[in-house]
């Protein structure tokens, strides 16, 4: 499984290095060959468009793996943040971070999401940072329980008596000795960001066509669903395998 | 009793943080919710425009209509609907139900085999079989479940033409007899519910297969082993209950999962639901449905985790009684 995992993060990574050349490609219409099953010339088939599936979902994968980057960029940086203070200062900055962190937990998240997607319209940025804004909690209650554990321990007291002030002790002697479960929610929340994107593109409110992502691509196929099955599988095994690779590498990362 | 007043006064604080930021949402909009009126409709005069901002109360100070929104709010008045002009709390009450009867019978079924899946799982932890099982458990929670969804409709519905892919009952409903009409509710919720099922049910399992290997290492369970009780007594009397109170918790967590994926599953198979109700009322930028939805999600979301406070302290004295351990 973890071999698999990171053999498909190679591919992906291949992949992103290989898109820009099939930017075109991925944008031919050709309406003298719509619907085709998978080929030598068209290798995963075409859309109701003519247009190369394989083509359309090596681009895809920059937009899908770039939102969630992006977002789970802001969720992580957001959560250590928060966390590490909370953790550090304590008393009245704790209560107060942690009540926004509650409060934050109350909300359908998906409910949110579209609901300021509906105000601000879809795109690229606006996903991804919505996404991120979203997602910070996990990471901020796990980064204050670990900072809380950190910070009586004798290396915070020697960094504090050599005169070191709070950012100093936070951010380079606390978050560092916390990096482990950081980098493990970062993995996993790269799966649940993947998924979310899309499901919101899926949902025909996330990256706007004709740019691909694995999610609109998925919803064009519901159009065609009883004649074109290349179209709803590969795009949805493309996401299933980019997040359940991350489930593994996260869980192996994990691992003590 | 001191720890539930604590969790309600709790509460209190998070509704106002709850409406707060619905409000808030909703006034990110650039030029304000009566814009799409006149924007869509070229006839509405700027003179109209102006008269609907005074009708809507949007010309007065931002904090005056937040209180007299929450106002409203609180006698459970969310105002009518812009599409239709029905009330927002009418249009929520006929959806609920469907989506309440969906997530009531998928959460049955997660329960029914999410548990005893991880119960085997954590008992033949570290053998092959518990390996193969991990791995198809780790594989179905990172399954996309509207690409799931997809493929089993393609297949069952437009291949083989056995189960119904739309709708919660047939065209000729209203001539059924009762149990006819049951029936065909539960014909074509088949798919809907056991896919929102399988969404959920690998991370129950993971999560019970974790909770009782942690348990099973106790000493208590040496204890209960070595005075000589069976390995069943042991692994139902002493080791389960204690495994299955963080569930609790989670299931009052799940609430938010389920109405996310209400909204995806509803649309999907065309459920008129909350879900599906929510993500109509988005494309048509209904803010008062919108507004509606999200406050009454987040007090489910808050019920269901006040619920499953409850049901802890009920099983577990320890923080009945307040004790800091």
């Amino acid at each position: 499984m973890k071999h698999f995992a990171k053999a498909w993060f190679l591919i992906l990574a291949a992949v992103l290095l290989g898109s820009p050349f099939f930017a075109e490609r991925a944008g031919a219409m050709d309406f003298s060959r719509i619907l085709e099953p998978p080929s030598l010339s068209h290798f995963l088939g075409t859309d109701s468009l003519g247009r190369d599936l394989f083509a359309r979902l090596v681009c895809g994968a920059g937009v899908s793996v770039g939102v969630s980057f992006l977002a789970v960029f802001i969720s992580i940086f957001l959560g250590t943040l928060l966390g590490a203070v909370a953790g550090y200062f304590g008393k009245g900055i704790d209560k107060l971070v942690m009540g926004l962190t509650d409060l934050a937990l109350c909300f359908p998240v998906f409910f949110l999401i579209l609901a300021v997607i509906a105000v601000l319209g879809p795109g690229f940025w606006k996903i991804a940072v919505i996404i991120g804004l979203t997602g910070w909690m996990g990471t901020a209650r796990l980064v204050r329980a670990e900072v809380l554990s950190l910070r009586e321990r004798e290396f915070v007291l020697a960094a504090r008596a050599l005169g070191a002030g709070a950012p100093r002790i936070i951010f380079r002697h606390l978050v560092p000795n916390a990096a482990r479960p950081i980098v493990v929610n970062a993995v996993l929340g790269i799966s649940s960001a993947i998924l979310t994107e899309a499901a919101l593109s899926f949902l025909g409110i996330g990256v706007r066509p004709p740019a691909p992502s694995w999610g609109n691509i998925l919803n064009d196929a519901r159009a065609t669903l009883g004649v074109a099955w290349w179209l709803a599988l590969f795009p949805g095994a493309a996401i299933f395998l980019t997040v359940l690779s991350a489930n593994v590498l996260g869980e192996d990362i994990g691992k003590p | 009793m001191n720890y539930f007043l604590k969790r309600s006064g709790g509460l209190v604080v998070l509704f106002f943080g709850i409406t707060l930021i619905s409000f808030a949402v909703i006034h990110l909009a650039p030029g304000g919710p009566t814009d799409i009126y006149s924007q869509m409709n070229p006839k509405v005069s700027a003179e109209a425009a102006e008269k609907m901002q005074k009708l809507y109360g949007l010309d007065r100070p931002l904090l005056e209509q937040y209180g007299s929104w929450a106002k409203r709010v609180f006698f459970f008045d969310f105002g009518r609907s812009f599409r239709d002009g029905r009330p927002v709390t009418k249009k929520i009450a006929a959806a609920i139900p469907v989506t309440l009867l969906m997530s009531v019978l998928s959460l049955l079924f997660i329960l029914a085999a999410g548990i005893p899946l991880g119960i085997y799982g954590a008992v033949h932890e570290g053998t092959r079989r518990d390996g193969v099982l991990s791995a198809v458990l780790l594989a179905g929670f990172s399954l996309p479940v509207f690409w799931a969804a997809l493929l089993a409709m393609s297949y069952f519905g437009v291949g083989l033409r056995v189960l119904p892919v739309a709708g919660i009952h047939s065209l000729f409903f209203d001539e059924m007899t009762f149990f006819e009409k049951i029936r065909d509710v539960a014909w074509h919720l088949i798919l809907p519910v056991s896919l929102s099922a399988l969404a959920g049910l690998a991370g129950i399992s993971r999560f019970m297969r974790a909770n009782l290997i942690q348990v099973l290492k106790e000493n208590y369970i040496r204890t209960a082993r070595a005075k000589g009780l069976s390995e069943r007594k042991v692994l139902y009397g002493h080791a389960l209950p204690n495994a299955i109170l963080p569930l609790l918790t989670l299931l009052g967590l799940s609430v938010p999962g389920l109405l996310g994926g209400s909204v995806i599953f509803e649309s999907i198979f065309s459920i008129p639901g909350m879900g599906r109700l929510f993500f109509d009322s988005v494309f048509a930028r209904d803010y008062p449905v919108i507004m509606g939805v999200l406050v009454l999600g987040a007090i489910l979301t808050l019920l269901g985790n006040f619920l499953a406070d409850w049901a802890y302290a009920a099983c577990d004295p320890r923080i009945r009684l307040g004790e800091k351990f």
